[in-house]
């Protein structure tokens, strides 16, 4: 691979100190993204953990790989151009941001950019995709000074604009119902002019046990089909088996804190259990509650971003709970089908509330010792 | 028996660890030594050409002329240099690392009588005899050049001659790459381990009990051997950072309990020099020291003159091995001090360890599978081996990003604070809020650095912060003094 080293450093110099040096960071993030950099460590320390910030994104995005794949099976090719609309517009405005500031390219977006993609309706008109992503990018993230000062998660932020500015792309008629029969819609490219060809569109199980009640949407997918991914909903929330796995990887290599995606179990579990024992036959079951939404999704993958989280480890677990049982409370008392996108967005602005909670409790520790 | 617990830490298995051969490494031409040691500074007290005696006095300290730094051999003192070379004025050159500075203050150079002398001169009797009074065994202690190896635990310098410290921490357990192992020491020279514990708790005063810090499952021997009155052996995890003094100071002395003279922090093998100045009334002036690192072709344990430049300590079989460029640190990999190979081996220095720059640009390497990475995370496939060995270059292994929070640091950080929260507080210039949040407990371990994905110099940092905060502390009292 010496060659394309070389000939990359060939492009080098007009970039570095020429008529280039605006775009430098570009060059700069592209070379450090195909040739890891050898940066010497400045002082002690002098060995380093191999893990970077590259890596950790990486492995986000590998997480949800196995849930990406089945988007394709459940719902065609569609849900593809989506994310790669989403990570050319977020990724444009990421660089212009970096070329502005003068700083190297942050690998946030990588994450981000799959994130938008995954909670869209595989039929969603491509220009608000872009608008989406646009606008969760710009005022979730760079406007605080982008990835690391962010504080709210931008996927979520730009999905809650897109939900509220055009519900009507956003409404049952623009989810499709994947097929059982192998191969799924593997084949196809399904979208607005020809889904109701192809396919079926179909409210999303939240959406008919909003109108007629949970028993309604019972009858017409099972548990099973909604833990195995045979839902109609946005394209990389249904399928719970995959963004469990997924959502395992990512704890295990401890990418994401477990005590976020527990907690949010917990409340979830505690919350829905009380208000089944009390009425049955209004409120949904804890199990319908896991399976039927972006519940897994959100909880692995969106809740998890450690920047919009709170950073101390108790905040983190009252984050994971509230964001838990206020999930509930929107799906049952709101007049919303779905409440996991919004719950979290509500948290991270609760974040720094929950720290700081915990830094009182540390500082008064701390008086002791000094 | 007592046992030492703590969360967080991190055991290392780098590759490159020393073998258990232990190399004596003759005094070569000269001995060169800094006035400025770190914790000490040094007045220098013979005159260039002067001959001396080992054991002679050198230099005196410049807080506590009592406190002597001695010859190790007998020699000509070739080159007194006073103020730092090359620049106007001298002592103005803060070092920015942990440890000791590049000679700033001024050096003394020693060429030894006989260039291939291995071991130490037998039989040179010292200034006074020894005496079981206490003040006297410190006098004699000091005037020996041992005194200044006995530390403070709190504040890391040199114990006070008028201290009457709680307790004694000896130093047995090392984690950091690479120390060397230093119980095998205390079990092979027993005697001389039960005499300088003798020696210690003579030095230390009647209430100051000896706690010895050992692995786990430390050999037998060594609780048999311990019989000496109010020591007491301890068992600590053998995740570093357990040898750092401070840290042993905080778990032992309890963090609220702390104070300057409170507790002494000495070596393992500085008290088996203790012992043997009581028995014989000379002492192995050799330090005992790792060579290693993966960029040695052949790693061991050392016999090493104190002041021996390091281009002679690594020459002939203890070569470095050549593969590319390398970095020289003296002491661990953490909170080593890197310097050329035209440095010189700072007394109580307990490792040269040498590791490989790094230089090769992987292809892609973030998707890398990762045989052959240590990491916090378990996002290598290395971590599913976690006994082997892997290798370690002086590499960032990524660039620096802003904090992106991933609690890593909070994760291993021993004393229990959560360095991002710290660090970022100090980002933007908080710190008195950051010093309510326990920063100045920061003990500087390295490790929140070591496993920062972002790359972040929070261990300098940090300190930083501290060094700001106690700048504060002291404008306030001026100001408060003058109002």
């Amino acid at each position: 691979m010496n060659f394309l080293l070389k000939l990359m450093k060939k492009f080098e110099p007009p970039f570095k100190e020429g008529r280039l040096k605006r775009w430098y960071p570009l060059y700069e993030a592209t070379e450090t993204f195909i040739f890891e950099p050898t940066v010497p460590t400045p002082g002690a320390p002098h060995v380093r953990d191999a893990m970077n910030t590259k890596r950790f994104m990486f492995l986000v995005v590998m997480g949800l790989i196995p849930a990406t794949l089945w988007a394709f099976y459940a719902f065609g090719w569609r849900p593809l151009a989506v994310i790669i609309v989403s990570y050319a517009v977020g990724g444009i405005i990421e660089v212009g941001f970096s070329i502005a500031r003068k700083e190297e390219i942050s690998e946030g977006f990588l994450v981000t950019g799959l994130l938008f993609g995954l909670v869209m309706p595989a039929t969603v008109p491509l220009w608000l995709v872009a608008a989406g992503v646009a606008f969760g990018v710009l005022f979730g993230k760079e406007i605080f000074g982008g990835t690391g000062r962010n504080p709210f998660n931008p996927a979520l932020l730009g999905f809650a604009f897109v939900y509220l500015s055009w519900p009507v792309h956003m409404a049952p008629s623009a989810y499709i119902v994947p097929t059982m029969h192998w191969p799924g819609y593997l084949a196809k490219y399904l979208h607005s002019g020809n889904m109701m060809v192809d396919a079926l569109s179909g409210a999303t199980p939240l959406s008919m046990a909003q109108v007629h009640g949970y028993h309604y949407a019972l009858a017409h997918y099972s548990l099973t089909d909604m833990f195995f991914g045979f839902i109609p909903g946005a394209t990389g929330e249904v399928s719970a088996v995959l963004l469990l796995l997924g959502g395992l990887f990512i704890l295990v290599t401890r990418v994401a804190n477990w005590r976020i995606p527990v907690g949010i179990f917990i409340g979830v579990g505690l919350l829905s259990g009380i208000l089944y024992a009390i009425n049955p036959g209004k409120y949904y079951p804890p199990l319908f509650h896991f399976v039927a939404g972006g519940l897994m999704l959100g909880a692995f993958f969106m809740a998890t971003d450690p920047v919009s989280a709170p950073d101390t480890q108790g905040g983190k677990w009252l984050y994971g709970l509230f964001c838990g049982m206020n999930i509930v409370v929107i799906r049952q008392f709101a007049p919303l089908p779905e409440g996991v996108m919004f719950s979290i967005l509500l948290m991270n602005l609760f974040a720094p509330l929950f720290d700081e909670i915990f830094l009182r409790r540390r500082a008064r520790k701390e008086k002791a010792y000094a | 028996m007592k046992h030492l617990t703590f969360n967080g830490g991190y055991q290392f298995n780098f590759r490159g660890a020393p073998s258990a051969e232990v190399v004596d490494v003759s005094v070569g031409e000269s001995l060169r030594f800094d006035l400025d040691a770190g914790t000490v500074t040094w007045v220098c007290e013979v005159a260039q050409g002067a001959h001396v005696d080992a054991f002679a006095v050198l230099a005196r300290a410049k807080d506590a002329p009592e406190v002597c730094f001695v010859s190790p051999v007998a020699g000509t003192v070739a080159r007194v240099v006073v103020g730092a070379a090359g620049s106007d004025e001298g002592g103005k050159v803060a070092s920015a690392e942990l440890g000791a500075s590049d000679g700033a203050a001024g050096f003394v150079e020693v060429t030894p009588d006989d260039a291939s002398a291995t071991t130490s001169p037998e039989g040179m009797a010292l200034d006074g005899s020894w005496s079981d009074q206490r003040n006297e065994a410190r006098a004699a202690v000091a005037r020996a050049g041992l005194w200044w190896r006995i530390r403070d635990g709190f504040t890391g310098a040199v114990a006070g001659l008028d201290d009457s410290p709680e307790q004694v921490i000896v130093r047995g357990l090392f984690t950091e790459p690479f120390f060397p192992v230093e119980e095998q020491l205390a079990v092979e020279r027993s005697d001389a381990l039960v005499r300088g514990l003798e020696v210690l708790d003579k030095l230390a005063g009647q209430q100051a009990p000896a706690l010895v810090v050992v692995r786990q499952g430390m050999p037998k021997e060594l609780s048999e051997l311990v019989k000496v009155k109010s020591v007491e052996i301890v068992e600590a995890p053998a995740r570093y950072p357990a040898e750092n003094p401070q840290f042993l100071d905080g778990l032992l002395a309890g963090w609220s309990g702390r104070g300057s003279g409170r507790t002494w922090v000495i070596d393992l093998q500085d008290v088996l020099r203790l012992g043997d100045l009581a028995t014989t009334g000379v002492y192995d002036v050799r330090e005992y020291v790792a060579l290693a690192g993966e960029g040695l072709s052949k790693p061991s344990h050392a016999m090493v003159f104190p002041g021996s430049s390091i281009s002679h300590v690594l020459s002939g079989d203890r070569a470095v091995s050549g593969k590319g460029p390398v970095r020289v640190l003296l002491g661990g990999m953490l909170t080593g001090k890197s310097v050329s190979l035209d440095g010189w081996v700072t007394p109580g220095t307990r490792s040269v360890v040498v590791v490989p720059e790094h230089q090769k640009r992987r292809f892609l390497g973030f998707l890398a599978p990762g045989l052959d990475e240590d990491s916090f995370s378990y996002g290598f496939l290395s971590n599913l081996a976690p006994g082997h060995a892997r290798g370690a270059h002086a590499g960032l292994r990524g660039q620096v990003r802003y904090c992106i929070s991933c609690s890593y640091c909070e994760w291993v950080c021993p004393v229990g604070l959560n360095p991002q929260t710290l660090w970022k507080l100090g980002d933007i210039g908080e710190v008195e809020e950051a010093a309510s949040q326990g920063l100045m407990r920061c003990i500087g371990c390295g490790l929140c650095s070591y496993v920062c994905p972002a790359k972040i110099e929070l261990t300098a940092d940090l300190k930083r912060s501290q060094e700001q905060y106690r700048q504060m502390l002291a404008e306030e009292e001026a100001a408060a003094g003058a109002a």
